[in-house]
């Protein structure tokens, strides 16, 4: 199974080519002809993965010029758990759009989009160079682009899009530069660590460094955040899948693909642990003042990313592998649970007017709460527990310092989750007719979020043979803590304690006057970075005058002062 | 090397063909194209026979050739009169630039440069408009000034060598007139290569001509410019390459900046593009010994992706994207997708050798720059694409969706160069050394 899993990212082309030629005619059951491909997906890296092995498949030569130029793909235990969580959101996700996208005039265009990102992201977890990795890399990136700019008419849509594209530039530049500076025949991820590899200019810690700089771009990490929360312009099936369970979460996965080279490099590893120990404080941080539904989920995902950076950084990768596992689930349920409301509000995102309206969809109130509480890490009947105390324990273990810190940011978890379902879920409805319910939009959307709460309930007791099967790859790891245990029972009364003052502040009639747009602006610094490029721009543009006289008094310029330069140089 | 005289003798003949027959088929562009095409085809065929890498220079400008005559018939609405005119230039032009790609001597790499350089300028006055006319006219004047430093560059080497033949590095090394003159050389291939700061000229015309001819005007030179660029740099050693690294460094920053302005304009910022993507070509032949082999394979690719985005918009005096019907808008679409180096498009293949010889030749400061104008370019380049999608729904779209045959040719050279780099890397590298 392993070797037709190789080739997964093939499995929703077809779904791609037929949803583009316009099959089925009738426009009612546009993108029908998608949904198989994540299933197929879904079902054959669940099989592959319980057969276990690997394999791979290699053409020599493809790519001439480059230091590895091979076509690699890899299909290991590794690459299975990623691809069936991409199966698995991508599967709910399709059945969910059906009804959210169900009166979108774009629906086609919508699917063929979807998978093309599938696709994409199949390709970068199989990759087994550095190569085929850009090619996926870039991929999800553009595909991301294209969705968050979906709606192209909206204001701000194209200017969030191409804020994602510049963030995830600067990712694939450095991931260009591994590519290009390794030495001949480096190039396979998992033989990146190897002496002869390593041994390039600048060594193991530039090649860490430059996979670090891709994946905290991918990921939002760091200074690199704020293209992630602009990205929720696009349509929230897509903020699910892409911009939280699946894409973002990229960055996680090279670099536990890559933990052997994280391993030469320490100072790297320690600089993962604090940058994302850092994003992980200042996201919870910013959600809290958040005005929009959809933007406080998102910094939630910046922070749990950040959550699964620290586990990385200080040197277990499995855990955060093992957040990242747990963390699709219940934040594509966050966002898809979120969605309904935002759908039946005929697409309103502000707090203010979400108000109390969370009440009226049943579906939607309990599957946010179930994924408020896997957030919190309620022990025992959530997944989200597990895993993040499998970080904060191996953080604890190994890097006191960050360990506590990750620990009492569960408090603010607490609140800005507890923000967000009190004032959505809880309050008293602003305008009860501002609800539209269209039963047969509604129905796809709600039972397909099903699947994502049972997820968001019992993956997380998966841990410890996730641990076995992934040995393999991963290589021998320290054992899972036992849950319930004391770290997790003190994260959970940290965040529960957030949870439970954030619902009472929220309900209290003063606090009607829901959050206006707060006056700091996450992403102002790129702005100021942005509009100082354009005006450089601009400015360089005029040059080319169109006065002649101009341009043969440059060119005369130049070349005399090359060969000044030159001749009297040498 | 014989084949490659057949071929420009072929390609000339056909150009007299043409104009003898201008009476005829003036009015009747399909004829002036498929008069000319059998040209092309035997013209690369016998380029085929040619040593590598020129095979490759031949087989590379005969198809952008080519590609410029399919184009002739949807010219009428951009060149309202001389059209049959354009099929000869295009075929003139095509022996100029196989000429200097192919020269040996310098003295065949002037002769060919300024055929290749004349047809151009001819090719930018077509358009219709004075804007074209005006910017043809700067196009000449510049090319001329650049002319006259390579022609005194020539003096100088002849001066220092004795010889009209590419000077080594032990004579460049040993006589500063002789560096003096390659140097001055260098800078007027540079010119029709497009590089900061002899661009003024080229910038304008590619804005300013119909959209194919364009397309034409900065494949072929551009090609022509960047293996004779790469010959020279072989001989001559090191010294010219520094040149070319600083100059193709500057030259990203300059172009990538300027696209940055063109949000409005998408022809300025194509042209714009153009400068950009002779940057990388500069900065390539400046890297070490394998620097020219991947000049020259980024030049073939440039110039296959550049045909097809003017071929998508062949026809058009000013770019009207939603109307461009379906099927040039996706052409085009995959044209700016790999200019701007997605992958797995031949311009991101390009683009990653291009990396892979600055890093081990020129450096880490002028790779980062490269780097750093290959991903932001995404900003320009994808800013059009809402606009085609409206295109791909079919919203403004007056007549029936039509596939030119030149568009196709384009975009199967792109999709071929996009799955098997290797092949065109393969050709190109036979050549360097």
């Amino acid at each position: 199974m392993m070797g037709l899993l190789a080739w997964a990212w093939v499995f929703t082309l077809p779904g791609l080519v037929l949803t583009a030629l316009g099959v089925p005619r009738d426009r009612r059951y546009a993108g029908y002809a998608s949904l198989a491909g994540p299933v197929v997906l879904l079902v054959v890296a669940v099989v592959a993965l319980l057969g276990g092995g690997s394999s791979s498949v290699a053409f020599e030569n493809w790519l001439p010029f480059l230091p590895d130029g091979a076509y690699r793909a890899l299909a290991d235990e590794l690459s299975a758990l990623m691809l069936a969580i991409l199966g698995f959101v991508a599967a709910v996700v399709y059945v969910y759009s059906l009804g959210y996208m169900a009166d979108d005039p774009g629906k086609r265009r919508f699917f063929v989009y979807l998978d093309l990102f599938v696709a994409s992201m199949a390709l970068l977890v199989l990759a087994g160079n550095l190569a085929v990795l850009l090619i996926g890399w870039t991929g999800v990136g553009i595909s991301s682009f294209l969705l968050i700019s979906f709606w192209r008419d909206r204001p701000g849509t194209l200017s969030a899009g191409l804020q994602a594209l510049a963030a995830n530039a600067v990712g694939d530049g450095a991931l260009l530069l591994a590519a290009s500076i390794v030495p001949t025949g480096c190039g396979p991820l998992v033989t990146l660590s190897t002496q002869q590899c390593a041994a390039g200019p600048g060594g193991a810690e530039l090649l860490a460094l430059l996979l670090f700089i891709a994946a905290a771009a991918k990921s939002a990490q760091g200074p690199l955040y704020f293209w992630l929360p602009n990205a929720m312009a696009g349509p929230t099936p897509i903020s699910a899948l892409i911009h939280a369970a699946t894409m973002v979460a990229a960055g996680v996965y090279v670099l536990v693909r890559t933990h052997a080279l994280l391993e030469l490099a320490p100072q790297v590893s320690l600089a993962i642990a604090i940058i994302g120990t850092a994003t992980a404080i200042a996201a919870s941080l910013a959600s809290v003042f958040q005005a929009n539904f959809k933007k406080g989920i998102a910094y939630s995902t910046i922070a749990q990313l950040g959550y699964m950076f620290a586990g990385v950084g200080v040197g277990a990768p499995f855990t955060g592998l093992f957040h990242l596992f747990t963390h699709a689930s219940f934040k594509a349920l966050l966002f898809l649970a979120a969605g309904i409301v935002i759908h039946g509000a005929g697409g309103r995102e502000s707090l203010a007017e979400l108000r109390g309206l969370g009440r009226f969809f049943a579906f939607s109130l309990w599957g946010f709460l179930i994924g408020s509480l896997a957030l919190i890490g309620t022990p025992l009947v959530t997944a989200g527990s597990f895993s993040k105390d499998a970080i904060i324990d191996a953080a604890l273990a190994n890097q006191p310092v960050i360990g506590w810190i990750l620990l009492l940011g569960v408090t603010m978890t607490g609140l800005y989750i507890g923000r967000l379902f009190g004032i959505v879920y809880l309050a008293p409805a602003a305008d009860q007719h501002a609800v539209h319910h269209d039963p047969s939009a509604e129905r796809p959307m709600n039972w397909s979020i099903v699947p994502l709460m049972l997820g968001s309930i019992v993956l997380g007791y998966l841990g410890n043979w996730l641990r076995t099967v992934l040995s393999g790859p991963l290589g021998p790891m320290e054992p899972l803590p036992p849950v319930p245990n004391l770290t997790g029972g003190l994260a959970f009364t940290l965040g529960a304690l957030g949870f439970v003052v954030a619902v009472w502040y929220v309900r209290r009639p003063e606090y009607a006057a829901a959050p206006g747009e707060t006056s700091y602006r996450a992403d102002a610094w790129v702005r100021a970075i942005a509009d100082a490029g354009y005006a450089a721009s601009a400015s360089l543009s005029r040059i080319q005058s169109g006065v002649l006289t101009r341009y043969v008094f440059g060119s005369v310029v130049a070349v005399a002062a090359i060969l000044l330069i030159r001749v009297s140089l040498r | 090397m014989i084949a490659v005289y057949q071929a420009i003798g072929v390609l000339v003949l056909g150009a007299v063909v043409v104009l003898l027959l201008v009476g005829r088929v003036s009015t009747r562009p399909r004829e002036a194209a498929w008069i000319g095409l059998p040209f092309v085809v035997v013209a690369a065929a016998l380029g085929l026979q040619a040593p590598q890498p020129l095979s490759l220079a031949v087989v590379a400008l005969c198809a952008v050739g080519g590609v410029g005559l399919l184009l002739v018939p949807v010219l009428e609405a951009a060149v309202p009169e001389h059209v049959a005119e354009a099929a000869a230039l295009l075929l003139l032009g095509t022996a100029g630039a196989i000429g200097l790609g192919g020269a040996t001597d310098l003295l065949q790499a002037v002769v060919g440069l300024e055929t290749l350089a004349l047809s151009a300028v001819t090719l930018v006055a077509l358009g219709a408009g004075e804007r074209a006319l005006e910017a043809a006219f700067k196009y000449l004047v510049l090319g001329a000034i650049s002319l006259a430093g390579l022609l005194f560059g020539l003096g100088l080497v002849i001066l220092g060598t004795g010889a009209l033949t590419f000077p080594t590095a032990a004579q460049v090394a040993s006589n500063p007139l002789t560096l003096a003159g390659v140097v001055l050389v260098g800078m007027g291939i540079a010119f029709e290569l497009a590089l900061f700061p002899f661009h003024w000229g080229a910038l304008d015309a590619y804005t300013a001509a119909a959209p194919s001819l364009a397309g034409f005007v900065m494949s072929a030179s551009k090609l022509a410019a960047a293996f004779a660029l790469g010959r020279l740099v072989l001989s001559a050693g090191v010294e010219l390459g520094q040149i070319l690294v600083w100059v193709g460094s500057l030259t990203i920053v300059w172009g990538t900046f300027g696209a940055l302005a063109q949000a409005a304009d998408l022809r300025r910022m194509l042209a714009y593009s153009a400068i950009t993507h002779a940057g990388f070509i500069g900065l390539a032949l400046g890297s070490g010994p394998n620097g020219p082999t991947t000049a020259a394979f980024y030049a073939a690719v440039y110039g296959s992706m550049a045909m097809l985005v003017f071929a998508a918009l062949a026809g058009q005096r000013e770019p009207r994207l939603r109307a461009l019907g379906p099927m040039r808008a996706v052409a085009l679409a995959l044209g700016l997708f790999s200019l701007s180096g997605i992958p797995p498009t031949p311009g991101f293949w390009a683009k990653l050798a291009v990396l892979v010889v600055a890093w081990q030749a020129a450096g880490p400061l002028a790779t980062l720059i490269a780097v750093a104008g290959g991903v932001f370019s995404v900003l320009y380049y994808l800013r059009p694409l809402p606009d085609l999608f409206a295109a791909v729904r079919g919203d403004e779209v007056t007549g029936r969706p039509v596939l030119v045959p030149g568009v196709l040719v384009a975009a199967l050279a792109v999709v071929g160069l996009g799955l098997f780099p290797g092949i065109a890397w393969t050709l190109a590298r036979a050549s360097g050394s």
